[in-house]
């Protein structure tokens, strides 16, 4: 899932969290080792105070009962006892309490006793008695605590602040990048020669910048060489399809021709015919490609004068076929777009309907008026498309049956997609059409969005 | 009726030149731009056939000089592209009429007669053969004074047969002049087409017009031979 996240966010993420193990590291390294040396401290005050007290009370053992204790004056946060061998106090400060001094004497020590109060305590045998020596830790423990305290807060706030400011350099860093994206998204084949914008930052991103415009460029130029070589080769085919065409009927036209000559006279004019019609349709697939975003013709057309027209050719092309044909087109139906372009849609269609299918079989040609689109679905009986070969159908030169059986020469569908989409619509195969019947669906906006 | 035919390749200007001396016609042929207006600008011609690209000037620039010198001769473009917008722009420069490769002689032969009937103000649309008239005008067509409704498709068939009375039309030209060519129908789609025909034509009277010409296509004529 994090691998989906924006660069952006990762590189915040990335901040925040190796910040956030650098500063638990340390601040445990630093916390732990601040408690060590209080203890330590602690431990060498414990000591000091042991010798202090003995040397006041004197070398000499403990005076006796109700004498003075000669004036001592500790710290606050430093306590003592003073018990002799039978372990009776014979002197102390209020301060200690008397479980601290019991465990002193008990395990000697240094050691932590809690409550009440928090106390350092050690036993120091000084025969014959033993002083005990406390050391509040009450005031170190306030430190302690202020200190992971600040570590709690300060911790997060400053992995938090790193995050962000991994976040904002990295936005800004990547800010040239998505600009870049944004271009280069709004590049398609229409508008190859738009170039994305080099940033003059001296950096990788500028690097892309130029990368991806000389790709650009070579893109565009092979856009331009495939365009120009379809546009070139139908053009430089016409003439000499017109000379064969021609001869051919002016051969025709002699008429003292025998039989056997005129046959094969007429099968070449039906070869010509089929060359014709490769050499317009690819110069037809040539001016789609080059104009895919605009259609120069445009005008509101009648749709259902033209469907009707189409039909009637559509009718003719069954009953050559032994194919029946049904169509359904509602009243006052219009749409913009290219009327010859549209009518050849329209027929590659029905031709492919009547053709693709079987001897008397049907073929349902319905238009059904849309809010903002029409819909036009051709199905008709034939054989079921295999699954394999419907991703490739509307590709060029794709043929169903890879046999010659039929005339075809596969532009058909390609076409009838590439006008669908230079009127902004689309055509599919439909998925799971009732009756098993295949069912090519055209949809088309009725408006050309722009125009 | 003279005609200058300008087309840049040979071949094609020579087909040009022997469909129409065939019929008829007094044909001169050029093959540049140059020659071509000193020509229609020296001599008097009936009508031009002009393809458009050409050498020296190209065949718009040269309709463009020609109409601009309020010369009237009618023009028939030829072009090896199909585009909709040269199109329009010949037209718009006056040409007459426009037909785009591969195109056949025949059809060419008909346009050229339509823009010299137009030229010479003939109303006179009107065909005929044997008791079937055919106005190209009305597109009325009648048989013994019957009318007879025929469709838009129909009614191409007709005309495309009617160019060449009596000479046979290949399936093949048929479905290129009536169809343009835009499926890969086969040519029994054609005979489909004229059986349709046939059935408002011949059928419901005695003479027969339409006649198989065997291997080749159909031939209109007032009597079978």
């Amino acid at each position: 899932m994090m691998n989906r996240w924006p660069v952006r966010t990762k590189i915040a993420a990335a901040c925040g969290l190796i910040t956030s193990i650098l500063l638990l590291v340390l601040g445990v390294g630093t916390l732990t080792n601040i408690h060590q040396s209080q203890i330590e401290a602690a431990d060498v005050e414990l000591a000091t105070e042991a010798r202090l007290i003995a040397r006041l009370l004197g070398g000499g053992g403990l005076p006796s009962d109700g004498a003075e204790a000669p004036p001592v004056d500790f710290e606050p946060w430093v306590a003592f006892a003073v018990v002799d061998a039978e372990r009776r106090i014979r002197r102390s400060s209020d301060a200690l309490p008397f479980s601290a001094i019991e465990r002193a004497l008990e395990e000697g020590g240094p050691l932590n006793i809690e409550g009440p109060g928090s106390w350092r305590v050690q036993a120091f045998p000084e025969p014959p008695q033993i002083i005990v020596v406390g050391y509040s830790l009450e005031e170190s423990h306030r430190h302690f605590l202020g200190l992971v305290f600040a570590y709690l807060i300060g911790g997060p706030l400053a992995a938090a602040m790193v995050a962000f400011a991994g976040w904002w350099i990295a936005g800004s860093s990547l800010g040239p990048v998505r600009r870049l994206t944004e271009t280069a998204r709004a590049i398609g084949p229409t508008n190859l020669h738009h170039r994305v914008p080099v940033p003059e930052t001296g950096d990788e991103v500028q690097d892309l910048a130029s990368v991806l415009n000389s790709m650009l460029t070579r893109l565009d130029r092979s856009f331009q060489q495939a365009e120009r070589f379809a546009a070139d080769a139908s053009h430089e085919l016409r003439t000499p399809l017109t000379i064969m065409r021609g001869e051919i009927e002016a051969l025709l036209r002699r008429g003292d021709l025998s039989p056997p000559v005129e046959a094969r006279l007429v099968s070449l004019q039906e070869e010509t015919q089929r060359l014709e019609r490769v050499a317009e349709n690819l110069l037809l697939l040539a001016r789609l490609d080059s104009t895919a975003s605009a259609l120069p013709h445009a005008e509101n057309v009648v749709l259902g004068n033209l469907a009707a027209e189409v039909c009637e050719d559509g009718e003719m092309l069954a009953s050559a076929r032994g194919v029946t044909i049904e169509s359904k087109i509602p009243e006052g139906l219009w749409i913009t777009g290219d009327p010859e372009l549209l009518r050849r849609l329209l027929l590659n269609l029905l031709d492919n309907a009547t053709k693709y299918n079987q001897p008397g079989g049907k073929v349902r040609c319905h238009f059904y008026e849309r809010d903002e689109t029409i819909e036009i679905s051709v199905a008709n009986t034939g054989p079921e498309i295999p699954a394999e070969l419907r991703p490739r159908l509307f590709d060029r030169f794709f043929r169903a049956d890879d046999s010659h059986l039929h005339t075809g020469h596969g532009l058909g569908l390609a076409i009838c997609q590439e006008i669908a989409r230079a009127h902004r619509g689309e055509i599919t195969l439909q998925e799971d059409s009732p009756e098993g019947w295949n069912t090519f669906r055209v949809t088309l906006p009725k408006r050309l969005s722009g125009k | 009726m003279r005609v200058l035919v300008v087309e840049d390749e040979r071949k094609v200007a020579a087909l040009i030149q022997a469909g129409l001396e065939e019929r008829g016609f007094a044909v001169s042929v050029c093959h540049d731009g140059n020659e071509a207006w000193e020509r229609a600008t020296a001599e008097p011609f009936d009508a031009l056939v002009l393809d458009i690209m050409l050498p020296g000037r190209d065949g718009l620039s040269l309709l463009r000089k020609l109409r601009a010198e309020h010369n009237p001769v009618p023009i028939v473009m030829l072009t090896a592209r199909g585009d909709v917008q040269e199109r329009i722009e010949g037209l718009n420069l006056g040409a007459d009429d426009y037909l785009a490769k591969p195109f056949s002689v025949a059809e060419l032969i008909a346009r050229l007669r339509a823009v010299l009937r137009r030229r010479d103000g003939e109303v006179s649309n009107v065909l005929s053969v044997g008791d079937l008239t055919v106005n190209f005008g009305t597109r009325e067509v009648k048989r013994e004074g019957v009318r007879i409704d025929l469709t838009q498709r129909e009614f191409a068939l007709l005309e495309c047969l009617l160019r060449t009375p009596g000479s046979p039309v290949t399936r093949v030209e048929i479905s290129q002049q009536v169809w343009n060519h835009q499926f890969d129908a086969g040519t029994n789609f054609v005979d489909v087409a004229v059986k349709r025909l046939r059935q408002k034509i011949d059928d419901p009277f005695s003479t027969k017009l339409i006649h198989t010409a065997r291997g080749l296509g159909y031939v209109i004529r007032e009597e079978h031979p």
